[in-house]
């Protein structure tokens, strides 16, 4: 047993932490413990049910009673396994008898009960205990707080659940046309009606077996832990080998307590530079004659002298030099060599190569997607990113009408303020205010860039014209409020209140267009 | 290397261990907290059954509030553990290790019903074996874990004796195994003991029970006692 090969943390634990290891422990070896268990339990298995055939039932029963037998193999599997030992199949069928039937009839008779079987298991099984020794060595295990009970009654109620699950999933697979009646199935006495169940009882015991027995030895393992401090013997030998290594290192030492300082920075390089066996022992004699080398005059030490000594070595053989040697090489031959490198790889080679070409060119393709793919992207980036301001959104469709106001540039007169004070003047003056606001919207739609959705209210447009804090903003207010006054309240502006719409229509929005037109 | 340890790095780059509880100790929890349930609907049970009808209606009503929120209140006001998981030292925490949370508690409480199914807790049995993280299905759907109460360890507790240099500087872990050496050796039986001293002979430079006298001076060197 070499614990440095153990493949678990070893630390104190509770005993839960310890069982709640082992189910983690089966999960990691799940595949061997289940085939070493089925090996075992399947063959009985059938066995019992030919000798049983009248009473298939007694066949369940031995099932069960048998258990222990079963899980002989996969624990023998499991202590290989922790110390990373393979346990191939070949050589479990190979000591069948010795793994498997170890104390079976114990096993199966007076041990059979004990709560407590998958802890003491290890102690027959592995350390080949019987009789008063056995249950000695048990007693100390356990010590005052006996542990598996718990973990024995659990497994006992998974198995359980396991059993009616299943039994439930397979009723609820059969069509209610076959009108089968679960608790008859359950407690049927046909032949086949008894070996389903039994069948479903293998599949559930099988399911747990491997945790169960893994639960078991790692709270055998947990004990032994505690009782043995593996976890201090690991790392007093840690420290022994360390020790032992640096033993190897400065033996010859008789190191002056002065030079003390050089030594250990030397050391330092040895250490770091890495080696192995002969060039050690040189190495070590360099150490050697460098302290006597440093403390030879008046014994003082000065970083100056300590420097030029470590120059000095340093420029030693050990820690590379550089050498140039000229040769004579034909060009030709040198090709030539390159080109076969050991003929029956070749064909290997040569796929290796195609291989990473064909990457190479994929590689290149998809750097070019992406830039593709970058620069298509490129708009929507530098919006959000803030590179760009928003302008106006490609999707953005003007209206072209508003609130039953058809705002199309095309509808609208050639001089607008001149066109509504003429109406107004006819005794029109919803027509004329109706025109003038129309020829707002239409000027803030498309010369001031005004993004009004279809569909949107006077309110809405209102609310979009403040937000952009464009300057017409108040003159708009005032403008869709004279507006809904005489749309919605019959309340006409006096000729007073038209002329100024008009002018500062003319002002704001219309002078614009000039202005923008005349650029 | 196995183990039921996972280290969660806070932002503040410590690491935090934590234990994590597997299915025997959590069905354990359960059925204490199954019993406790039991015991409350019977007792009230008993009052109630003076009421009559009305009686009967109040306690299916206690039972339907107990049953979906028992977990979720006990999770919520007494730190992520129900009556059964403090009795075994277990509690609810969230995945990231920081204290469970009501929309998280609540959704692995709720979900027990697909845990349920499709008899007793089939489907989280089967996913607390197979998961890592000992997860069931509403484990897995709130991003919680069930973790072993981490119980505060005071200073190693030495035998008496006097204090001596180590001759060598050690590393921290090597230091850490002296003292646990000296604070364990009560419980281990003298001959190990003297078995794993003499392992350090080439520290302490003694044997049998000498060397773990030595070993004692350096652990009390160690910890700096008077």
């Amino acid at each position: 047993m070499d614990l440095s090969k153990i493949r678990v943390a070893v630390r104190p634990r509770s005993a839960s932490e310890a069982t709640d290891l082992g189910f983690v422990i089966a999960r990691h070896w799940w595949r061997p413990l289940m085939i070493s268990w089925l090996m075992v339990a399947l063959p009985l298995s059938v066995i019992f049910h030919l000798l049983f055939y009248q009473t298939p039932w007694v066949a369940g029963l031995l099932i069960w009673w048998f258990k222990p037998l079963y899980e002989q193999a996969p624990l023998y599997i499991l202590s290989r396994a922790l110390f990373a030992e393979k346990t191939p199949m070949t050589e479990v069928l190979k000591n069948f008898r010795t793994i498997t039937a170890k104390q079976w009839f114990a096993n199966l008779t007076w041990r059979r009960f004990t709560p407590r079987r998958s802890f003491n298991a290890p102690v027959s099984q592995l350390e080949g205990l019987s009789g008063r020794e056995r249950r000695e060595r048990i007693a100390v295990l356990h010590g005052s707080r006996p542990s598996g009970g718990w973990l024995t009654f659990i497994a006992v109620h998974l198995e359980l659940v396991i059993y009616f699950s299943l039994f439930s999933l397979l009723m609820i697979a059969i069509p209610t046309e076959m009108e089968v009646d679960a608790f008859q199935l359950m407690q049927g006495e046909g032949f086949w009606v008894v070996v389903l169940q039994n069948a479903l009882y293998i599949i559930a015991i099988a399911t747990i077996a491997p945790f169960y027995v893994a639960a078991g030895f790692s709270l055998y393992l947990h004990r032994r832990i505690e009782l043995e401090a593996w976890d201090i013997e690991i790392d007093f030998r840690k420290l022994r080998q360390r020790l032992e290594r640096g033993k190897d290192l400065v033996m010859n030492g008789s190191i002056a307590s002065a030079s003390s300082k050089v030594a250990s920075l030397l050391l330092c390089f040895f250490i770091w530079g890495g080696s192995s066996g002969d060039l050690l022992a040189e190495r070590v004699s360099h150490v050697d004659q460098a302290v006597k080398d440093a403390t030879r005059d008046n014994g003082e030490l000065t970083p100056e002298y300590a420097k030029q000594q470590i120059s000095g070595i340093l420029s030693d053989p050990v820690f590379g030099h550089e050498e140039t040697r000229k040769v004579w090489r034909r060009i030709n031959e040198e090709e030539k060599q390159e080109k076969s490198p050991g003929s029956d790889l070749e064909w290997l080679a040569r796929l290796v190569q195609l291989i990473a070409t064909i990457g190479e060119a994929l590689l290149w393709f998809f750097v070019v997607l992406l830039i593709g793919w970058i620069v298509y992207l490129y708009p929507k980036w530098s919006v959000w990113f803030g590179l760009t301001r928003r302008t106006i959104s490609k999707q953005y469709q003007p209206p072209e009408t508003l609130f039953g106001l058809d705002v199309r540039p095309e509808s609208l007169p050639e001089d607008i303020a001149k066109e509504v004070l003429q109406s107004y003047q006819d005794g029109q003056p919803r027509a004329a205010l109706s025109l003038l606001y129309r020829a707002t919207l239409v000027q803030l739609i498309n010369h001031h860039h005004m993004e009004f959705q279809k569909g949107a209210t006077e309110g809405e447009c209102v609310e979009i014209v403040k937000q952009a804090q464009h300057r017409t903003g108040s003159y708009f207010l005032k403008l869709t409020h004279t507006w809904q006054a005489m749309a919605y309240n019959h309340q006409s502006p006096d000729l007073e209140e038209m002329r100024a719409l008009c002018e500062q229509w003319h002002d704001q929005l219309h002078g614009n267009i000039a202005e923008e037109s005349g650029q | 290397m196995l183990d039921t340890r996972h280290t969660f790095e806070t932002p503040e780059g410590i690491d935090l261990g934590l234990s994590i509880a597997g299915v025997v100790v959590r069905a354990q929890a359960w059925l204490f907290d199954l019993i406790i349930r039991i015991i409350i609907y019977i007792s009230f049970g008993i009052i109630l059954a003076y009421l009559g009808r009305f009686g009967m209606g109040l306690l299916l009503i206690i039972i339907f509030i107990a049953e979906w929120f028992y977990p979720v209140l006990f999770e919520m006001l007494k730190e992520g553990a129900t009556p059964g998981k403090r009795r075994m030292g277990i509690r609810v925490i969230n995945d990231n290790g920081t204290p469970v949370t009501w929309s998280a508690s609540i959704v692995r409480n709720l979900l027990r019903t697909v845990d349920f199914m499709p008899f007793m807790y089939g489907l989280g049995l089967v996913s607390i074996l197979i998961n890592r993280d000992f997860k069931r299905l509403g484990d897995l759907a709130a991003g919680t874990l069930v973790v072993y109460e981490e119980e505060a360890r005071g200073a190693p507790q030495l035998p008496p004796g006097d204090a001596e240099a180590l001759p060598r500087p050690l590393t921290l872990e090597e230091q850490q195994a002296v003292l646990e050496f000296t604070e364990r050796s009560t419980r281990i039986s003298p001959e190990r003991s003297e078995e794993l001293a003499a392992l350090l002979e080439p520290l302490t430079g003694k044997e049998g029970e000498e060397a773990v006298k030595q070993l004692y001076r350096y652990a009390h060197w160690l910890q700096g006692s008077v």
